[in-house]
């Protein structure tokens, strides 16, 4: 068990390419944390790193207090469960699993006690005689995972554990990872480009982008407090909504009037401090889809804004609206029983207090 | 109606044709062997020419297992060709561990492997044969330049065998070391990275995972060295003859001498026939265990 800490971690690959970017992270002691991004955001390498199968360029990691940077893999005591299993395809799975005890000269019944209690915990007893190739999907995953946790190690670490289970598989492993966490309380973070898996598992999530750290925080933090345009658009399904505007003065009140001239909106008084401290001359108004009401077109509110249906599906549990406003399109989930035909006129309202303002220039939140 | 059901000849003649190739094969093999098991139990002697004609039963066979130096010729072609494929195979190894790796050495000498293989075995024998000539070849002045005495090399008894296995290394050592780097580049990589984090050393991995995922490899290796190495002639005949005496009479050895340059034809021809036995049994089995051992490493 260990707290891990990474500080101004750089990687920079032969050829120039830098895929991680002065990353400072600390994962507590017993956490869950998820490492969220697009591929190519530099997760992945930041998890090899992390292992020790990947030199770091430069800054400086630690793990329970002890530096780890020139430290093989092997003396640091992380677990890795790869994203394509890894399994050693000449062995049986009782000795894919007792493989890092053996090569550790632990003795013999001491493995054999500890593969059976792992392989308890895992269910999968059953299957400790056959060979890898015979072994459906779910179940390399659970002998991989029996690996890395036979060892007691101080990290867990996880690459795309999921990602080539098919869907009920993955809803079912989703369960035993969180109980699995909760039964070892191990440091373990999880490396994925699905937010869903994040969000159903880890207790905290670092969102990546481009090889830089975007937002750390607890997927509230993160959904309701995006500290830019990519957290905001990345996390959340169907995405944010972003709409360039521009602020007008008019009289005391503020407002944001959309750079295609589609619609005129009233600043909400919480956010008008907001738009006056940033000076920014550009504004991008993010909403999310299910943040957006809608109303009749007949709708007198101030903040019910003109639109026209652009197409209406209904998904049983909920409808999802394409509506076009000026010239952009805004996505919006609506309850399914709504009847829209294409061409409708509707008004929409943006929930006040659910409207996110990014800098468009920078990008950030306001 | 019939003829017009009737396929064309091209369509009927297809099948024929697609099985020429193994027919005409299949008769180029069989007939001279049918044919030599056919002379090996007559008096056939090339300068009787009548003698072909004389059916003798098993009597050369009787007289091959029956001769003095029948054992030696026995221990002499599996002394070589153990000792060939078994130090071929250690060395191949040894080199392709070296080369693969993401070195710019590995990548300089990977192909300089090829090297020995493109030049005809006589002629790597014959540049050999004349570095190791006692009195003007290079090779004892390199060894006495070092402390080490001169040897006579293929000439005297004691180091005949050595000398031709040198040679033998020195030409086949490199594609062992090819096939064996095919067969461990083609490994993915995680399970060696699963290995490393699972903190197994070297050997460990070696021994636990390299050895049995590169099995396959290594059969096939066998096969062909073994098979080669049984049936060696270019090599030895270029070198020595069979000589000095009988030191490097293999069954090849004997079966050539004893058929052509003696002229006894049938007399020779059951060293040949034993040696085709023993290859075939050995590389039937060889290869019911390369199956074996791709499944294996195939994880089954």
């Amino acid at each position: 068990m260990a707290e891990l800490r990474l500080e101004h971690i750089y990687k920079t690959y032969k050829g120039g390419v830098e895929a991680v970017k002065d990353l400072n992270l600390t994962v507590k002691d017993g956490e869950f944390l998820a490492l969220l991004g697009p591929s190519g955001c530099g997760k992945t390498s930041t998890l090899r790193m992390i292992v020790g199968l990947e030199d770091i360029t430069s800054g400086e990691m630690y793990i329970g207090g002890r530096l780890v940077n020139r430290l093989e893999p092997n003396q640091r005591n992380v677990a890795l469960a790869f994203e394509t299993y890894a399994l050693y395809p000449p062995l049986s799975v009782f000795d894919n699993i007792a493989f890092c005890l053996r090569a550790r000269s632990v003795p013999k019944h001491e493995i054999a006690q500890r593969v059976r209690r792992v392989a308890e915990m895992l269910d999968i007893t059953d299957i400790l005689d056959r060979k890898p190739a015979e072994l459906g999907g779910g179940q390399k995953q659970r002998v991989s995972l029996a690996r890395a946790l036979v060892r007691d190690p101080d990290v867990f670490l996880m690459d795309e554990p999921l990602s080539h289970l098919d869907a009920a598989l993955r809803a079912h492993m989703r369960i035993e990872l969180k109980r699995l966490h909760a039964q070892t309380g191990r440091t373990t973070i999880l490396v994925t480009h699905d937010q869903l898996e994040a969000v159903a598992m880890a207790q905290r999530i670092a969102v990546m982008n481009l090889g830089v750290l975007q937002q750390v925080g607890t997927f509230d933090e993160i959904y309701n407090h995006p500290v830019n345009e990519f957290v905001a658009g990345f996390i959340g399904e169907p995405p944010m909504n972003i709409l360039p505007t521009r602020p007008v003065q008019e009289g005391d009140k503020l407002w944001l009037a959309a750079l295609d001239g589609g619609f005129r909106l009233p600043l909400p008084d919480a956010l008008r401090a907001k738009v006056e401290r940033s000076k920014a001359q550009t504004i991008d108004l993010g909403v999310r889809p299910i943040h957006i009401e809608t109303l009749d077109s007949s709708s007198e509110a101030v903040d019910a804004l003109p639109a026209t249906v652009q197409t209406f599906e209904s998904l049983g549990e909920e409808g999802q609206l394409a509506a076009q406003l000026g010239d952009s399109t805004v996505l919006v989930v609506t309850s399914p029983l709504l009847e829209l035909e294409r061409g409708d006129a509707v008004k929409l309202r943006f929930r006040p207090d659910r409207i996110h303002l990014f800098d468009a220039a920078t990008q950030q939140a306001l | 109606m019939e003829e017009n059901i009737r396929p064309p000849f091209a369509v009927r003649a297809r099948p024929w044709f697609i099985a020429l190739p193994a027919l005409l094969v299949l008769i180029g093999i069989l007939y001279p062997f049918l044919t030599a098991i056919y002379y090996s139990m007559t008096a056939y002697a090339l300068n009787r020419p009548g003698s072909v004609d004389t059916f003798v039963g098993l009597r050369n066979y009787v007289r091959m297992f029956t001769s003095e130096d029948f054992l030696y010729s026995t221990y002499i072609t599996f002394a070589y060709a153990l000792l060939a494929t078994g130090i071929e195979l250690t060395l191949g190894l040894i080199v392709a561990m070296l080369l693969n790796r993401d070195s710019r050495l590995a990548k300089i000498f990977t192909p300089t492997l090829i090297f020995p293989m493109i030049i005809p075995p006589v002629i790597g024998t014959l540049v050999w044969k004349m570095m190791m000539q006692p009195s003007v070849g290079i090779l004892n002045p390199m060894l006495n330049a070092v402390g080490l005495p001169s040897l006579q090399w293929a000439a005297a008894p004691e180091t005949a065998l050595f000398s031709v296995l040198l040679v033998d290394i020195w030409m086949f050592t490199p594609f062992v070391a090819l096939i064996l780097l095919a067969g461990l580049r083609s490994f993915p990589s995680a399970p060696f990275e699963a290995a490393r984090v699972d903190g197994a050393s070297f050997w460990f991995t070696f021994r636990n995972l390299t050895l049995p995922m590169l099995s396959p490899f290594i059969i096939i290796v066998v096969v062909f060295r073994l098979m080669d190495s049984l049936k060696m002639f270019d090599i030895i005949f270029a070198m020595t003859e069979g000589g000095p005496g009988n030191t490097l009479m293999t069954y090849q050895l004997t079966a050539y001498r004893t058929s052509i340059q003696f002229q006894r034809l049938a007399q020779g021809l059951p060293y040949a026939i034993l040696l085709y036995i023993i290859i075939y049994i050995t590389s039937m089995y060889l290869i019911k265990a390369w199956g074996r051992a791709q499944r294996r490493a195939a994880g089954y």
